[in-house]
């Protein structure tokens, strides 16, 4: 049998002491929903830009490999005249048969977008006498919120062999430069799809170029280093 | 027991605030941990980042250099090229090396040719801090007309005298054409690409304080590049060593004594050296040679007199007669040499053979070398006799001698006399200065 003890104290806390109490744990609540808060929003912040990272990488490999495949032809020149700073057209294909069927692509800038159109092969045996149909059988986005990385206001730049050196980057190309690209430049930023807090360093930027020729250049300055020889 | 009823007031002493602030100091505790924790997070997102970055940067930088000629690839420059990427300050340094296609090593080491270049690319950022830097190999290999058929390779090795490879001497070609750049680990620089024709090497860095073969102060190296091929310069330096040479020779009564020389020569199968004036003052005995090249294989000999025809040891017997040396060099050490001379026990008398009078002392005396010239003349070395009639020193180096003593007016001369002899006794000459046998003049 138990007995009831008697209470031995009756001592309570002061109205004060209560109140002190739950100021200082208000503080404390406040201060603990901000870490909270702040370390969902820094993942959210890490995870965004790790995205976009892989967005901008992603897309930028496909094109660099699809310009590594443009040597079809050792009489080739892949990258096209109506290559801008925003627009990259070019032929290129991958595959194992021993005469490959050339595509031509357009990669273009419109709007943050980066789509790619392929154009079928229509006639012509040369590279320069191949047609191509007008209209893409084939387009798609390739990434979306990407512009040029500043100061530069082009993505694709474009470099030619002058002295035996490449040149200064070329953002338009005319019929004597055309025959003579061997390497394009890509450059641009990719801003995360999700933004969970503004943050204006959390936009991506990457870089590549790809080289169109498969051995070193001439030691004779004077020689015309043209692509894929 | 405290009876129920009348009981003590209750404390005020706070107790509930006191508990509430340690509570608060854990959880600042705690919220700073949780903190750190993010910056961590966010600094190891970061890095992650920069090093993906630094790694796109190498595989562009990979991409540029395989449109360089190959005569750029071989002359990068060693300074970090800056490329900045999201605010981030990135460093590349970009290395080609020519390497050979069997071993895959560096075509510097002896023998191997040059086949391919490989090119690196490394790339550095500021907070990288002691975590791997982010590098790209590969290899270009140099097509047909991508090499100037007038131009050569040029293969400089720096060894030691134990035939150890000296890193860091730093070589800068000029001639035909102009290159720098100082050896690697293996002791080998290797400047390709270079124009044909004939170049002087001006060395320094791990240069300054050694010598080359013939002893003289490393600072510069013929070299020459021959046109489509590879061509090797060795460079032979290391520290100086010196010998400390003492001289000895037979008193006319068969004890040692201290000698001395004019002149010595060291020599060994890469070079000669001579040291002293020949027919000159003596020098100090024992007599330090520097400046060296301390062969480690090889041994020195070390003989007095200005010429090879002086060496005792000329059909190279061993053990070498006491009269030459034979020593090994230490880099940047002494070593001590003995050398016994032979002597030349020479009477001055004033008489004629039958009736030799009493011995001159004071005599001019002319020992000439018949063997030895220095710049075309005979070495000479003249002499007084002391009260004996006899040289103060008759140490001589070996050789054969023609003797001439004279008065002032009168003298006498004997030629074809062999010097060579350690044995007591040594060689014995005696001169006469009587009117009967001598010649009108002095001697010459």
């Amino acid at each position: 049998m138990t007995r009831v003890r008697p209470i031995q104290d009756e001592r309570g806390v002061t109205l004060i002491e209560l109140i002190v109490t739950l100021a200082v744990g208000m503080v404390i609540l406040f201060a603990l929903s901000m870490v909270i808060i702040v370390s969902l929003r820094e993942t959210d912040r890490v995870s965004a830009r790790v995205g976009a990272v892989q967005q901008a990488r992603s897309s930028l490999y496909y094109v660099v490999n699809e310009l590594h495949s443009a040597c079809i032809s050792p009489q080739v020149a892949p990258v096209q005249e109506e290559s801008t700073g925003t627009s990259l057209t070019f032929y290129h294909q991958a595959g194992s048969a021993i005469v490959p069927t050339p595509i031509k692509s357009t990669v273009s800038l419109s709007e943050g977008t980066l789509t790619q159109s392929d154009f079928k092969y229509e006639s012509g045996t040369a590279p320069k006498e191949w047609k191509f149909a007008k209209k893409a059988y084939s387009s798609r986005q390739l990434v979306t919120g990407i512009g040029p990385t500043p100061p530069s206001s082009s993505i694709f730049s474009y470099f030619i062999y002058i002295n035996g050196q490449l040149s200064a980057p070329l953002t338009t190309l005319n019929f004597e430069t055309t025959p003579r690209v061997v390497a394009v430049h890509i450059a641009y930023m990719v801003a995360p799809s999700t933004t969970p807090v503004f943050d204006p360093h959390a936009a991506a930027s990457v870089q590549n170029t790809a080289l169109l020729r498969l051995t070193p250049p001439s030691f004779n300055t004077s020689a015309v280093n043209l692509p894929c020889q | 027991m405290t009876p129920p009823g009348r009981r003590t007031p209750p404390a005020e002493d706070g107790f509930a605030l006191i508990e509430v602030l340690v509570s608060a100091l854990i959880l600042v505790i705690v919220a700073g941990a949780v903190f750190s924790l993010l910056e961590s997070t966010a600094r190891s997102a970061a890095e992650e980042r920069h090093r993906s970055e630094a790694f796109a940067i190498a595989q562009e930088d990979q991409a540029r250099l395989r449109g360089l000629r190959i005569s750029e690839l071989s002359r990068l420059p060693t300074t970090p090229r800056p490329v900045t990427v999201d605010g981030t300050k990135f460093e590349v340094t970009s290395t080609g090396v020519f390497v050979n296609a069997v071993t895959s090593s560096s075509s510097c080491s002896q023998g191997a040719t040059a086949d391919y270049v490989r090119v690196s690319s490394t790339v550095t950022w500021p907070s990288r801090g002691s975590r791997p830097v982010a590098r790209l190999e590969s290899i270009v290999s140099p097509a047909n007309g991508s090499l100037d058929p007038t131009h050569g390779t040029l293969k400089v090795t720096a060894i030691n005298g134990a035939s150890q490879p000296i890193p860091g001497i730093g070589i800068s070609g000029s001639g035909a054409g102009t290159f720098a750049g100082s050896t690697d680990s293996t002791g080998c620089a290797m400047f390709a690409d270079q124009p044909s024709g004939s170049y002087t090497l001006a060395l320094s860095g791990a240069a300054v304080g050694l010598v080359d073969k013939n002893g003289s102060a490393a600072t510069s190296a013929p070299a020459s590049v021959t046109a489509g091929g590879s061509s090797t310069a060795t460079l032979y330096l290391d520290r100086p060593g010196s010998i400390s040479v003492s001289v000895t020779t037979t008193s006319s009564e068969g004890k040692p004594v201290a000698s001395s020389a004019d002149s010595f020569i060291v020599s060994n199968e890469e070079m000669s050296k001579a040291v002293g004036t020949p027919g000159g003052a003596k020098l100090a005995n024992p007599y330090v040679i520097g400046s060296l090249f301390p062969f480690a294989l090889i041994t020195d000999s070390v003989y007095a007199g200005a010429c090879s025809e002086n060496n005792p040891n000329q059909k190279n017997e061993k053990p070498a007669p006491a009269d030459i040396a034979n020593v090994n060099v230490p880099a940047g050490g002494q070593v001590n040499a003995s050398i016994q001379l032979p002597a030349l026990y020479l009477t001055v008398w004033s008489g004629t053979p039958a009736s030799p009078g009493t011995k001159v002392n004071g005599a001019h005396v002319i020992v000439s070398d018949e063997k030895c010239t220095v710049s075309g003349q005979f070495v000479k070395r003249t002499y007084a006799t002391n009260s004996s009639g006899a040289l103060v020193d008759p140490g001589l180096p070996w050789s054969t001698y023609s003797i001439c003593a004279d008065n002032g007016s009168r003298h006498q001369t004997v030629t074809g006399k062999e010097v060579k002899s350690l044995a007591l006794g040594g060689t014995a000459v005696s001169l006469y200065l009587g009117s009967s046998v001598t010649t009108t003049g002095k001697c010459t």
